[in-house]
């Protein structure tokens, strides 16, 4: 009885984990398009509008020189510009 | 044959396991060399169900241990060896992680736990990482498995079952061990995640940040949990042990603070790569570092090498434990330095005085404290092999190194986030300090006037003054710049304030906690007094403030125990404080025999009062302790726990972003 | 542009602080370090066993146990197997210390040939336990 139990198991394993190496390569889990990151741009997003909060903060309390704080502002406001193009259409 | 069921589950999923490895290498490789670029994704989704399906085997395996303990079956050794007739419901639960086979089967079990979240998450943000962390994560699993079905099987069966069991030892029947081993393992196994996300990176050669980033919110869960667990095992042994104290530099207990040393220095180095794109080597290092010290740990907490009396070689798990150490570290390392030359950081330190200096001098200092506390903890077995001899270093060594490097990481909390960034000037060092300074200084003064004089204590004191002065400068300033901008009222500012910058806000309030803790530890540790005394029924002595009168022995028996309790009363300046127990249970069936201390805690400080032992004419000796400030501890935990919770609370999404999956993207499918 | 901490200030940092770690470091260990022995090591080379404090490990000599609570003196008898010594303790005894169980001791071997212990610590004689609850009576 539990051996049947087990082979059941084992076989139940077996197909499910090897079913992706049978299926035909298509759209769906199949597409990394050569060449392309197709990094998520919400976390970089996130991430960047973080760190401007920060530096708009640091830069209110006085812990930011006026140079820094220009150089990093540009530098996040670049990158976010950069993480709002790499998703699909414009931000709106 | 539910024994057999869980046998076969448990080499199942190690052979799972191995596919997984095998198939997440296979598949990270062969899109290294740009091969078949349909091939990698179909070998990465096999991987990961193998990963699914193994942790489905983990569960059945789990499952059965528990049903055995629950059902109290007998013919499985492991019951036998923690479970008995009479033992509370509860505690035949936690008999699941209070032995070593049950306990390594919570970890393969909380680490397929971690892996699924992580695969999930990375597959969704990073996909490029997921090869590499699928066989990581297998790899780790593949170890534990290992040793699960060949060297400490958890399903040991006897042909002939025994009337009962042994029961667990009575120290661990109490709710603060229940819940310590599995808050200690969520945290131990937590690393694992970042450990992987930061190898993955390394074996990718992205141009990213050697995936720290990404393994900040996992190492910052990890870390919490080991604070956690590291605050509970500290309360049970304060409350069940009964010798007064919390800490004792047990090398268990060391075990689980080396890693949480490192992983605070990393939570604060990844802080400085945030914003300054610097120190990345080192926090790439620093995660590895914390994974290895995870294994150690439990190595250490599981074969008992260092506080056996007896040699090294008691049990071929610590070998097997050192090897698979050894072996992931060289890997990790051997790693980080081939791509030593990409993770250099594009900025240097500017200033020695500047916020980043303070952040790395902060790094530096917890890492000597580990390094002291690592060196103390295996200098047995190092003395033994430099010097023929074996040696070791109690309570004195820790304290003497490690209290002074304490008191700098205090100054450095204070004096660090108050720095500018890149450098500091004179003008900045006046505005930030001079308020704190003075709390400092005015503290200190007031607790020399009123007579303290232990020059350490006075200087902890003070040094917590001006950190938490420190701590109320930046709240204050920051709800005045919001209130400057929204025009709001000082308290939705401030709430406003704490939810816009969680992470920062959050962090101050944890070290708040942790000047809670500091202050704490500080009074119990100089301030304590004891006393020890054989009190006939009716005789008081006096304890610190307190004076406590002894009433006479009363005896009973509750389910196999005989259990005697001392009845006191405690007075303070005459007035009546209320009735105290201190307790001693004996267990009948064996030798053993455990405490129930009487205390009584206010904010101020513990009357702590242990039965020693007592006569037949009704006579008590009686150890009483009055420790100063020790609540001050459990509440620094609670605050450090409200910090982290408001810290970790993930940032909202933003509304402008189109959130659609992109076409094309790659994504498990079918998992 | 700011310049950067020249290397030699960097250096010179690190230099201080792994001089100020090695100075704590030797210190801790002077105060703090004692030599582990054996049973057999102190009966027979008495004069020669390593001075001051040492630590000693052995089990408990069934019959050995005199144990006067009112006073906390306790007096019992350690084994290797082979020899046994003889010991005295002044202080709280840990819960599961018996006859029987592993114990260490803490202290010095005196000129009458009993072992003056001032620390007292006794093992679980389960094989494994999670937090390896040895009862610490810093003596």
């Amino acid at each position: 009885m539990t051996g049947v139990v087990m082979a059941l198991l084992a076989a139940a394993a077996a197909v499910w984990v090897l079913a992706p190496l049978r299926a035909a390569a298509g759209p769906a889990g199949s597409g990394f398009r050569a060449g392309e990151q197709p990094e998520w741009p919400r976390a970089a997003r996130v991430a960047v509008d973080d760190a401007l909060r920060d530096l708009e903060l640091d830069h209110a309390t006085g812990k930011v020189s006026e140079d820094d704080y220009r150089l990093l502002r540009a530098r996040y406001e670049g990158q976010a510009a950069e993480a709002g193009r790499s998703s699909r259409g414009s931000p709106v | 044959m539910l024994a057999d069921l869980g046998r076969f589950s448990l080499l199942a999923a190690l052979v799972l396991a191995l596919y997984a490895l095998a198939a997440a290498a296979l598949g990270g490789r062969a899109r290294a060399y740009g091969v078949s670029q349909n091939v990698l994704p179909k070998l990465v989704t096999s991987a990961a169900r193998a990963l699914v399906a193994m942790a489905a085997l983990e569960a059945l395996a789990a499952g059965i241990l528990i049903f055995a303990l629950v059902r109290r079956d007998y013919t499985f050794a492991y019951v036998v060896a923690h479970v008995r007739d009479g033992q509370a419901l509860g505690y035949d639960l936690t008999a699941f992680w209070s032995g070593m086979e049950g306990s390594l089967l919570l970890w393969a079990l909380i680490l397929s736990g971690y892996t699924l979240a992580a695969v999930r998450s990375i597959a969704r943000t990073r996909p490029r990482l997921l090869p590499g962390v699928v066989g990581v994560c297998a790899g780790v699993a593949t170890f534990f498995l290992f040793m699960l079905t060949a060297v400490t099987p958890p399903f040991v069966t006897a042909p002939f079952p025994p009337p009962d069991g042994q029961g667990m030892n009575p120290l661990l029947l109490n709710p603060w061990m229940a819940i310590h081993p599995p808050t200690l393992y969520l945290g131990f196994v937590g690393l694992t995640i970042p450990f992987a996300i930061v190898v993955a990176s390394l074996l990718t050669g992205g141009a990213d940040e050697g995936g720290v980033l990404l393994a900040r919110r996992w190492m910052l869960w990890a870390w919490y949990c080991l604070s956690m667990g590291l605050m509970f095992g500290a309360k049970w042994s304060y409350v069940v042990l009964g010798w007064g104290g919390y800490w004792a530099w047990d090398p268990v207990e060391n075990a689980a603070l080396m890693p949480w040393l490192v992983s605070t220095a990393f939570l604060h180095s990844v802080l400085i790569q945030e914003r300054r794109a610097m120190l990345q080597q080192w926090t790439v290092s620093l995660v590895v570092l914390a994974f290895g010290l995870s294994i150690f740990g439990t190595f250490l907490t599981r074969s008992g090498v260092l506080s056996s009396v007896h040699s090294f070689t008691q049990s071929p798990l610590g070998g097997y434990f050192l090897g698979f150490l050894a072996l992931s570290m060289v890997a990790a390392f051997g790693l980080v330095a081939w791509r030593w030359e990409g993770l250099r950081s594009e900025h240097t330190l500017d200033s020695a005085l500047s916020r980043e200096s303070a952040f790395l001098l902060n790094n530096v200092v917890f890492l000597a404290v580990a390094f002291t506390v690592f060196l103390g903890t295996v200098f047995p077995v190092l003395s033994e092999a430099v010097t023929g001899r074996r040696m070791n270093v109690g309570p004195p060594f820790f304290d003497h190194v490690v209290t002074p490097l304490g008191v700098v990481l205090l100054l450095l909390m204070g004096v660090g986030p108050l720095l500018p960034w890149r450098r500091a000037s004179t003008a900045s060092l006046r505005n930030n300090f001079l308020a704190p300074g003075a709390v400092g200084i005015i503290l200190a003064l007031g607790l020399l006037a009123a007579g303290m004089r232990a020059p350490g204590a006075v200087l902890a004191f003070a040094l917590s003054g001006f950190v938490a002065g420190t701590v109320v400068l930046e709240f204050a300033r920051g709800v005045r710049v919001r209130r400057a901008h929204g025009g709001e009222g000082p308290v939705r500012a401030l709430a406003a304030l704490v939810l816009q910058h969680r992470r920062r806000y959050g962090g101050y309030i944890v070290h708040l906690g942790i000047l809670l803790l500091f202050c704490g530890v500080t009074g119990s540790s100089v301030f304590s007094t004891q006393r020890l005394v054989t009190l006939r029924p009716g005789e008081a002595v006096e304890v610190g403030e307190y004076r406590v009168r002894y009433d006479g022995l009363r005896q009973s028996t509750r389910s196999g125990t005989l259990v005697v309790t001392a009845a006191l009363r405690a007075f303070s300046g005459g007035r009546d404080l209320g009735p105290l127990d201190a307790r001693r249970n004996l267990f009948l069936t064996g030798q053993d025999s455990t405490t129930d201390i009487g205390l009584r805690s206010t904010l101020r400080d513990d009357l702590y009062v242990t039965l020693v032992g007592w006569t037949a004419g009704g006579d008590a000796t009686l150890r009483l302790l009055v420790n100063p400030l020790v609540v001050w501890i459990w509440a620094g935990g609670l605050v450090l726990t409200a910090g982290a919770a408001i810290a970790m609370v993930p940032e909202r999404r933003p509304a402008r972003v189109r959130e659609a999956v992109p076409a094309g993207a790659w994504s498990p499918g079918g998992l | 542009m700011t310049r950067p901490v020249r290397p030699v200030a960097f250096v010179t940092g690190v230099v201080v602080v792994v001089l100020a770690l090695a100075y704590l470091v030797y210190g801790g260990i002077q105060q703090g370090a004692t030599y582990w022995v054996t049973v057999g090591e102190l009966r027979h080379e008495h004069p020669a066993a390593p001075p001051g404090r040492v630590r000693l490990g052995g089990t408990v000599v069934p019959g050995s146990v005199a144990w006067d609570v009112s006073h906390q003196h306790l007096r019992f008898a350690v084994t290797d197997g082979v020899d046994a010594i003889p010991v005295r303790y002044s202080g709280v005894v840990p819960d599961i210390f018996a006859e029987g169980r592993q114990v260490v001791v803490e202290g010095r071997i005196s000129a009458d040939g009993v072992f003056a212990a001032t620390m007292l610590l006794a093992k679980c004689p389960t094989k494994y336990n999670p937090a390896d609850p040895q009862k610490r009576v810093p003596g």
